[in-house]
Formats: structure tokens, C-alpha cells, sequence
């Protein structure tokens, strides 16, 4: 028998709930913020050459309050179950949550004034924050068993890589608004945005994908060479595109976004197997979205290629980061986080001896699905006002965007009600425990 | 695809169960979707629901039960105790459900027909258990059949492999 490992029991691998409760609460809140200042700023979105200002501002608290709390908040959870690894303390669960909420809040805040303290303040804490979430990350990657992150690990590593790049490069555009020390700012913000969104959260979507997608719909992880499939040409891809960026070589970037366009078929068809193959057939919530999501990557992908080739770089240009933000990582974030809520909830219901809540009774359906069905509409409005330089539409898709938040934070709030109402009963009558906590419809 | 629990023989085994129990759970998930109640006197339905009380039989019987008396002892002494008390809970509260779900199949079959009450009872018992064993496989194949690798050695799942019915002689 192998001696000296002990399995610290599946309690000590969920991290304290309040953490990931705030960290999804930041990200559900954010995606509304989001959408409404695209309301707010409708009229300069359409044909923007960025800079700040409230488009600006609504990117970061779209990147900063949703993408990198629920990443943050997600991968310190899955990593340590899959890792079989104690989870982080509540302490270090908060020491992280609070500089990214600082800087979900100041940095838009600056963009949006252009108040220079306040930008310094609000990058000084996401520079902050990210670091502090790198060494969580490299911690959690080294301290994986052996035979754990099987087809994760290089892209984790990947990631860090990332995030490391991301940051400088957002600490020198930050410098630069005082002093000049970036030949191009444009060709830095699109660098930034390149490492923070295909680089950080592509890589961290494309790794935990091979564990997240076959957990939700039950199908079998992908073996290491299908994982990896798509690594070399998204590292490829964003080296060659990055380098392109910075030297003003256009092929470059062009031939970039080809490796990144490969990177994204053998993705999507990685999923659309996992898919194929799943063993619970419904077709449970979630799912239209990350489907929608394997589609508006590749868009993104073209519309940034159609940007770089300088074609009506006024539509294109803001339609790829709309593609981009709202389309592929907001679709794929809210399909996910969807069902990990009121399955990271359940778990916490467990006790000795009493039944654990039931996934469905603590979800209410419909409105996952009012939320599916503006979502995608909302993307769809945002990319036909980009397209036809419509004000009056990119207001309609804010419009649809909104209610489609608080469709989602109405569920995020039926999960902890619902939660709270079984943990209750549960305490008090534990051989009732066993009878459904709710309803769900 | 290529199954990662191939790693101990033991995984294997116990993966392959949960994938013939997510089958009947997919099967007990359709039946149950139905508004009206199926008619147990037509033989197609007759031979589903057999198949369906048999594999409850087999499934949950049999599989927690070597889980239980072979592999939940290994796992204790490696310190896994707080794990093997969790996914002991769930047998206890699965079990109930299986056993009463595979009664109300038999009594169909015998009788004919679904009493309304029964057609009904069957339904809220059966998604109760589709989705509590759903659950609890999905917890069994992160969490338990993961670490199977970092805690049998190659005799110890040699010789447990060796002791699943499915393997006996």
C-alpha cells in the first residue's frame, strides 16, 4: 500500500462557500454593469477608435468583474478536486477577491473620467490581483498529483505565461498615458488585448474545458493528444500575431490569426465529440450557450483578420472585440458558470448521514432561459448595429443584454435561496432531508 | 476516445459500470418524460421494464456492494475515511430508491397496467434517482476514480480488480 498520502476527504477540497459565492456574485453583477454602459455609450461605440472613455470602461469591467472573477473563482475550486489538493483557505480566497473587486471598480472608473490617479489606482490592483492569482495558479499546477491535469497542464502553463505578458504590457499602456513609453499605444492595446483574451482566457477555456465540458454532460475526458490538439497552434498563433502587432508586420498578424482559426476548429470539434459522446442525453442548461460559443470564436477570429487587412477597420475593428468579448467568452462563461453554481452549491449541502440537495431543485429554469435567449440576442443586435452603424440597435442589444442579467443573477439568487431553504430544513429535521427542497420547472 | 481511468484496473471496471448505470438512467429519464403512463401489458414495455428492474438489481446491488465490502476498507486505511462516510451516505440514500423503483417495474409487469398512483410515484422516484446517481457518479469519476491510481499499488489493484464479480471466475 502506498503510505504517508492522505486523501484530506472531499470537505477540505470545497473552498469556503462565501468565496466562490463572491467571486460569481462580482461576475454576475459585472455583466450587467457591462451591458449598461454599452447603453450608456451606444452612440460612440459604433465606428470607435477606442481610447478612454466608456466603451473602455465597459471592456474592463466586462474582462476585470466577469471573466477574470469567475475564472478566478472556478479554477480555484476544480483545481484542487481534480488535483486531489486542499482547496485554498478563506483567507487566500479573499486576499485575491478583494484587489480584483478594487480593480473591477477603479479601472473602468478611470477609463471612463480618464482620471489618471484613479486609472493608476485601478491597474495597480488588477496588476495586483493577477499576480497574486498567477502564484495561486503555478502553486496549484505544481502540486497537482501525478496523473492529475491530464491534458490541462500546458495550457495552465500556457496561461501563466499569459498573464505574466498581459500585465507588463498593461502596466506600460497605463505609464504611457502619463509619459511616452510605447511607440504605439494602439499597437499596445491590441497586444493587451490579444494576450489578456485568446492568451489568459483562451488558454484557461481551451485547458479546463477537457475536465469542465465531459464533468457537465457526462461523457468520457479527452486523452492527452486530443487535449493538446490545439495548443501548438494557439501558441503559435498568438506568438506570431502578438510579434506581427508590436513590428506592424500585417502578414504576421494575418498568419497569426490562421493558427488561431486552426487552434479553433480542432476545439470545436474536440467539444462537438465530448458532445457526441455524452452519456446523460438531455440536453440540460447551458449547453446552447457554450455551442454558441464554439461558433463565435472562429467569428471572432475572422472579423479580427478582416481588421488587421484594414477593411472598414471602423466596423470591423469593433465588431471583432464584440464577437470577441460579449460573443465568445460571455456566451461560454454564462453556459458553464450556469451550471456550476447549483452544482458546487449541492456539494456544499452534503453532511453525514442527510441527502444533499438535488442539482434541479435548487435551479429554476426558466430563467436560464430567458437569459440564454437575450444573451444571444443581445450579441446578435451588438453585431448588426456594428455592422450597420446603427446607434438605435447597439441600444437594443444593452436593452436585451440587461434583462438578460438579471434573468442570470435571478438564478444565481434561486441557487442560494434554494440552498440556504435545504440547509435549514436540513439542520432541523435531518430524516426530512431526504424529501425535495423545492420546486423546479 | 481513450478512457483516462485506464490507469488501474480497478478504475476501469468500476467506469464501465457507471457507464451501463448512466445508460439505464438515460432510459429511466425517457420513460419518465412521459405524460401518460405506458401500457406494461404491451411486450416491448413488459421487456423494458424488466430490463430496467434488472440492471437496478445489478447496478446498485451489486457495484455498491463491492464498493462497500472491497474497495471503501483500502480506501479508509489510505485515509480516505471522510470520502468513503460521503459516498457511503449516498448508497444509503440511493439504495431506498432503487429498491422501490425496481418494485413499482415488477409490480407493472405482474399486474398489467400502472395505478395512477403508481405511474406517478414512479416518475418523482425515478427522477430522484436519476439524478441523485447521476450525481454521485459524477463525484465517483472526478474525485474517487482519480485517485484510485495514487492510492492502490500495482498488486493492490490487481488483486481488488480481481475480486469484482465481473472478474470472478
Amino acid at each position: 500500500m502506498k503510505v504517508a498520502f492522505t486523501l484530506s476527504g472531499a470537505q477540505h477540497r470545497l473552498l469556503h462557500a462565501s468565496v466562490p459565492a463572491t467571486f460569481f456574485g462580482l461576475a454576475i453583477i459585472s455583466q450587467g454593469v457591462f451591458w449598461a454602459l454599452v447603453g450608456l455609450s451606444a452612440t460612440e461605440i459604433s465606428g470607435s477608435a477606442g481610447g478612454p472613455g466608456i466603451p473602455l470602461a465597459a471592456v474592463h469591467v466586462l474582462t476585470l468583474g466577469t471573466f477574470l472573477a469567475t475564472a478566478f473563482g472556478a479554477t480555484q475550486q476544480i483545481l484542487p478536486v481534480t488535483t486531489l489538493q486542499n482547496a485554498p483557505s478563506p483567507g487566500q480566497g479573499w486576499a485575491l477577491l478583494i484587489p480584483l473587486l478594487g480593480a473591477a471598480v477603479l479601472l473602468p472608473a478611470g477609463f471612463a473620467s480618464f482620471h489618471t490617479p484613479t486609472l493608476y489606482g485601478g491597474a495597480a490592483l488588477a496588476a495586483g490581483a493577477v499576480g497574486l492569482y498567477t502564484v495561486r495558479l503555478v502553486t496549484l499546477i505544481r502540486g497537482a498529483k501525478e496523473g492529475t491535469l491530464v491534458g490541462v497542464r500546458h495550457y495552465l502553463w500556457g496561461a501563466v505565461a499569459m498573464a505574466v505578458a498581459m500585465t507588463l504590457v498593461a502596466i506600460l499602456l497605463v505609464g504611457d498615458y502619463s509619459r511616452a513609453l510605447l511607440p504605439d499605444h494602439t499597437a499596445g492595446a491590441l497586444v493587451h488585448m490579444t494576450l489578456a483574451a485568446y492568451g489568459l482566457m483562451g488558454l484557461l477555456v481551451l485547458g479546463l474545458s477537457n475536465i469542465l465540458v465531459p464533468m457537465l454532460v457526462i461523457s468520457q475526458p479527452p486523452d492527452r493528444d486530443d487535449a493538446y490538439r490545439a495548443l501548438p497552434s494557439a501558441l503559435i498563433g498568438l506568438g506570431l500575431s502578438v510579434t506581427g502587432l508590436l513590428s506592424g508586420n500585417q502578414p504576421l498578424v494575418l498568419i497569426g490569426i490562421g493558427f488561431g482559426l486552426v487552434a479553433a476548429l480542432f476545439h470545436s470539434l474536440l467539444m462537438r465529440r465530448i458532445l457526441k459522446a455524452r452519456m446523460r442525453r438531455r440536453m440540460d442548461h447551458g449547453l446552447p450557450l457554450m455551442i454558441a460559443s464554439w461558433v463565435l470564436l472562429p467569428l471572432s477570429l475572422l472579423a479580427a483578420g478582416l481588421a488587421a487587412m484594414g477593411l472598414r477597420v471602423e466596423i470591423t475593428a469593433p465588431l471583432f472585440i464584440a464577437l470577441l468579448l460579449p460573443g465568445w467568452l460571455l456566451s461560454i462563461m454564462t453556459g458553464i458558470l450556469q451550471r456550476i453554481l447549483p452544482f458546487l452549491a449541492s456539494m456544499h449541502t452534503m453532511r453525514a448521514g442527510r441527502a444533499p440537495a438535488l442539482v434541479t431543485h435548487l435551479t429554476w429554469a426558466l430563467p436560464l432561459r430567458v437569459h440564454a435567449a437575450l444573451h444571444l440576442s443581445a450579441v446578435a443586435l451588438l453585431a448588426t448595429g456594428l455592422l450597420l452603424g446603427q446607434s438605435g440597435v447597439i441600444a437594443g442589444s444593452a436593452f436585451a443584454g440587461v434583462a438578460g442579467a438579471i434573468a442570470f443573477a435571478t438564478h444565481g439568487l434561486t441557487v442560494l435561496v434554494r440552498t440556504r431553504r435545504h440547509m435549514a430544513r436540513s439542520d432541523a429535521c435531518p430524516a426530512s432531508s431526504t424529501k425535495p427542497s423545492g420546486s423546479s420547472s | 476516445m481513450f478512457n483516462m481511468f485506464a490507469t488501474t484496473k480497478t478504475g476501469q471496471t468500476l467506469h464501465g459500470e457507471h457507464q451501463s448505470t448512466l445508460a439505464t438512467l438515460n432510459d429511466i429519464d425517457d420513460l419518465c418524460q412521459s405524460r401518460k403512463a405506458p401500457n406494461p401489458a404491451d411486450p416491448a414495455m413488459q421487456a423494458r421494464l424488466a430490463s430496467i428492474a434488472r440492471i437496478l438489481e445489478d447496478d446498485v446491488t451489486r457495484h455498491f456492494a463491492y464498493e462497500e465490502e472491497v474497495l471503501f476498507p483500502v480506501l479508509r486505511d489510505a485515509g480516505a475515511a471522510m470520502m468513503v462516510e460521503m459516498l457511503e451516505g449516498e448508497h444509503a440514500i440511493i439504495r431506498p430508491l432503487a429498491r422501490s423503483l425496481r418494485q413499482l417495474c415488477l409490480t407493472a409487469i405482474e399486474q398489467g397496467t400502472f395505478p395512477p398512483d403508481n405511474w406517478s410515484e414512479l416518475q418523482t422516484l425515478g427522477m430522484e434517482l436519476v439524478e441523485r446517481e447521476t450525481f454521485h457518479i459524477q463525484k465517483e469519476e472526478m474525485g474517487l476514480l482519480g485517485a484510485l491510481s495514487q492510492i492502490l499499488t500495482p498488486e493492490q489493484d490487481g488483486e481488488l480488480a480481481s475480486r469484482h464479480p465481473a472478474h470472478r471466475p
